[in-house]
């Protein structure tokens, strides 16, 4: 293994952790680094679902089923359906918040995060929006289903999907038959999801969707079902074998393709490490991938303690995304994800609304995260992620508990050990001249040892300049 | 950077690193403008001005299906080939004998009549691509299908047009700047609400900033603290912190120029009438930008399309005849250009989910008061299909380099690497 050529260092350690996961406290970067990195790896990768304490929002199975009751009712103009269907709709949009809170608060747990990290990158790449699905029980169905299988061999969450309520929502599958059947997924499963565009033919497209016929979705409770008579059971020919195939194995002839594990390989590193990465680390990720049935746990560690993953081109490049950016400044501010009334708007106004990815396609990230809008959004909430977000419940005095871990009082004697303790604490990079210039000016007008006011301010500055914004 | 980029925006830096810092955006905004209105005439000749002509890009996202945008009515394979898609001729604005408008496209049709919209009939380029991604990346990008391009076609525009980087030459409506608009010189910025594009200093004194009330309390959060260097780190770093720069000269502006607004009434309150109003108020408000960028989704009716078609239509159908009535009243329609395309059009047949998938070529609309007007070109023939997709006979750069020289008057060759032949779309 390349473990000797990684320089690790506590820096190291801090990166590992932001990458795999939401970023730390130092205290955090600390424990990890006195691991080494095969066992901080390891470390950051094993989990347990149990015990289960941040149980999921309740949805309702028969939602799909009562907006269409409503669409009636409203058609013939019945008594009361208007603030019904008022009402209704209000009450799905809170489910709907309270989903993406919940999933906010997992990525916020460091016994979930390095998991909720991947299902993070899986929910890009199955992109599925509730903004045509409209049915948040299938929509949390398709998340808990890529946290089950999140790390499981690739081939395994590919099948899952393909057979998914909200999928064959999303992309017209329930409405494929035998008679007529609908592209759209069969393209998309190819382009976007396991090949790559010039990776296939219009002709495996349009076998494959023979192939994925006879799966569609009961609306009435939400359960994706296979109807034998919708199903083209004639032979096919796809990628040159031919065969009845069904859903499943129209899955594991694509996911057999060479180029799917290169396809998967690249996009995880890009996810994780860097963009465009050479075709020799490509192909021997690919290859580890393809040896190991494709399963996403046995790659990642490979990833993970790659030198590549820990060189210049890998530290401090990437943009973070709004996801990150939040969940990422409540672990190091050792505060909660701000509330289900101030996060999710946000997000929604950064562009990442999770569980409505702008296509199917997913978020572009990187550069795309950052425009003059965002950039202004971002840091703008400088104050709102120090001081509206609520701190851990944890002590006597959470708020001041809360100050006191991101700058102990040993770094309070001071304003170098304070700008010390805050840069550690917040930045991947060193401050910028005019931040740096910034904090002196602030800091030179008050008391030391300082109190929880100028830490807070100097935080305050921090977040909101635009090298917080690397990861 | 090379050295003779003395520019807007490292004239922007040198002002705001080597001054006082001000205590609040706007005053501060003000002062770094008016500094550069004094400069124009030295070595900046910005792309940006104030009487020039403008273009605004609207995007139809998802596929618009041409063939029930502009029907052929007298065509009976339309009728037979989308049993239950296919609109009534009764129900049609015709635009000729053989052709004419959804019925949703009510404004359009009139904008038609009056020689105020141009449509241009079969367009789309070589070896169509079916996938959204690949065919929006090639209509940003103005590439051959085979060739993949990094920079977008008004990107590159603002690149060959700018003499320097000049923050808001192209002003994307909407949280993402599109590939169309991507730059050597990042000159573009997206603004996707105006209420929040701005910063908040001086209005940051929550309860918790009340203790610190006093002259020593931070600017939390504020504008002078977004400006660094730019030559210090690395690319990504660079990238955030000339976009920081770049955010406070424009959102000043733009601020400055709604608080001036008067609200058109008129514009629906749909998304898209809210984008164009937006465009209509910094258009009014005398903003130097050229280019402007808008996107209205929901066009990709692969399932049950009649109704949803038919609602997309009648938003996209008002929103452009509010936004043309707004240029008019402003006397702003004669130097205003809006450009409507989408991705593809759909297959002729319709499919068996009641919807359309994938096509190929479709018409496009011009709309401006310096247009010909009129329809351009035939319509496709339906009976000569390739793989079940109507055929392209003009070439979508016949527009952009039409665009680019007689309205942008730039050098189409130079953004466009090479020449197309123009089409007779002004008078």
């Amino acid at each position: 293994m390349a473990f000797s050529q990684i320089d690790w260092s506590p820096k190291a350690a801090a990166h590992l952790l932001r990458r795999v996961a939401f970023g730390g406290t130092p205290e955090e970067v600390e424990r990890l680094y006195d691991l080494g990195p095969e066992q901080a790896v390891d470390r950051l990768l094993s989990f347990s679902f149990l015990p289960e304490d941040l149980p999921p929002p309740a949805t309702d199975p028969r939602e799909a089923e009562r907006r269409r009751e409503m669409q009636r009712a409203r058609r013939q103009n019945l008594e009361m359906s208007r603030k019904e269907a008022a009402d209704f709709q209000r009450s799905m949009r809170e489910v709907l918040a309270e989903m993406r809170f919940w999933w906010l608060q997992r990525m916020r747990d460091d016994r979930f995060a390095a998991n909720e990290k991947l299902v993070l990158f899986w929910h890009g790449h199955f992109a599925t929006s509730q903004t045509k699905v409209r049915f948040n029980h299938a929509m949390l169905e398709q998340n808990e289903t890529l946290r089950r299988l999140a790390m499981a061999p690739f081939p395994e969450l590919c099948a899952a999907m393909a057979k998914d309520a909200a999928m064959l929502i999303w992309l017209d599958g329930r409405q494929s038959t035998k008679k007529a059947p609908n592209e759209n997924f069969a393209r998309e499963v190819m382009e976007l999801f396991t090949l790559g565009e010039g990776y296939y033919s219009e002709d495996d497209v349009r076998m494959a969707a023979r192939c994925f016929t006879g799966w569609t979705v009961k609306m009435e409770t939400g359960q994706a079902q296979f109807v034998p008579r919708r199903f083209d059971e004639g032979r096919k020919k796809l990628f040159g074998k031919s065969g009845n195939f069904n859903s499943d194995e129209a899955v594991a002839v694509i996911c057999g393709q060479p180029r799917c594990a290169e396809f998967l390989a690249t996009k995880l590193w890009e996810f994780y490490a860097y963009p465009q990465p050479a075709p020799s680390l490509v192909k021997s990720l690919a290859d580890h991938y393809r040896a190991n049935g494709m399963s996403t746990r046995q790659l990642l560690p490979i990833i993970f303690t790659h030198p590549e993953f820990y060189s210049d081109r890998a530290l401090a490049s990437q943009i973070k995304s709004p996801v990150q950016w939040l969940v990422q400044s409540a672990r190091e501010l050792s505060r909660q994800v701000l509330t289900p009334g101030s996060a999710v708007p946000l997000l929604a106004e950064l562009g990442q609304n999770l569980f409505e990815p702008p296509s199917v396609k997913g978020w572009d990230g990187g550069r795309s995260w950052i425009n003059s809008g965002t950039l202004i959004r971002r840091s703008n909430s400088a104050l709102l992620l120090t001081t509206a977000a609520p701190p851990l419940p944890d002590a006597d005095s959470p708020e001041q508990a809360a100050w006191l871990r991101v700058v102990p009082d040993e770094s309070r004697a001071d304003s170098s050990s304070l700008i010390r303790r805050l840069e550690k604490t917040l930045l991947c990079v060193s401050s910028s001249t005019e931040t740096r210039r910034r904090l002196e000016v602030y800091l030179a007008t008050r008391r030391f040892p300082c109190d929880d006011e100028t830490v807070r301010a100097a935080a305050v500055i921090l977040v909101g300049s635009p090298e917080y914004n690397l990861c | 950077m090379t050295p003779n980029f003395y520019t807007r925006r490292s004239f922007l830096r040198t002002v705001i690193l080597g001054g006082a810092v001000a205590p609040t955006v706007p005053s501060f905004v003000q002062r770094s403008f008016a500094a550069l209105e004094g400069m124009t005439t030295a070595s900046l000749a910005p792309v940006t001005g104030k009487d020039d002509t403008i273009l605004v890009v609207l995007q139809l996202a998802g596929g618009n299906d041409g063939l029930n945008t502009v029907i052929p009515f007298a065509d009976d394979v339309y009728y037979r080939a989308r049993p239950s898609l296919a609109v009534p001729e009764k129900n049609i604005l015709r635009l000729d004998d053989y052709c004419g408008l959804h019925p949703s496209l009510r404004h359009l049709h009139e904008l038609q009549r009056d020689g105020e919209a141009s449509i241009v009939q079969g367009v789309g380029y070589p070896n169509p691509n079916r996938s959204h991604f690949r065919a929006t990346e090639i209509w940003h990008t103005a590439s051959d299908a085979e060739k993949h391009e990094v920079y977008g076609w008004l990107g590159r525009y603002c690149d060959a047009a700018c003499q320097g980087e000049d923050p808001g030459a192209a002003i994307a409506i909407g949280d993402q700047t599109p590939q169309a608009l991507r730059s050597v010189s990042g000159s573009a910025v997206a603004i996707g609400s105006p209420q929040e594009f701005k910063f908040a200093a001086g209005e940051m004194s929550p309860a918790p900033m009340e203790e610190a009330d006093d002259a020593s309390a931070p600017e939390g959060g504020s504008i002078d603290m977004l400006f660094g260097a730019a030559d210090e780190g690395g690319d990504m770093e660079d990238f955030l912190q000339r976009t920081a720069l770049d955010a406070v000269a424009s959102s000043g502006k733009v601020q400055d120029i709604l608080r001036k607004a008067h609200d058109d009434g008129g514009y629906p309150p749909t998304d898209l009438g809210r984008r164009l109003r937006l465009v209509g108020q910094l258009i009014g408000g005398g903003m130097p930008s050229r280019i402007y960028y808008v996107s209205l989704g929901g066009f990709d009716t692969h399932a049950n399309q009649a109704g949803a078609h038919e609602r997309q239509l009648a938003v996209f159908d008002e929103a452009v005849g509010a936004f043309c009535r707004d240029m008019k009243a402003q006397g702003n329609f004669d130097r205003v250009l809006l450009l409507t395309f989408s991705e593809f059009g759909r297959r002729v047949a319709q499919n068996a989910s009641g919807g359309t998938d994938h096509g190929a070529a479709a018409p496009l609309f011009l709309f401006g008061g310096a247009l010909q007007g009129g329809l351009l070109g035939k319509h496709p023939s339906l009976s000569r299909l390739h793989r079940g997709d109507l055929v392209h006979h003009t070439d979508f750069r016949q527009v952009y380099a039409t665009i680019l020289h007689d309205w942008l008057r730039t050098a189409p060759e130079t953004v466009l690497g090479r020449s197309f032949n123009r089409l007779p779309l002004f008078g």
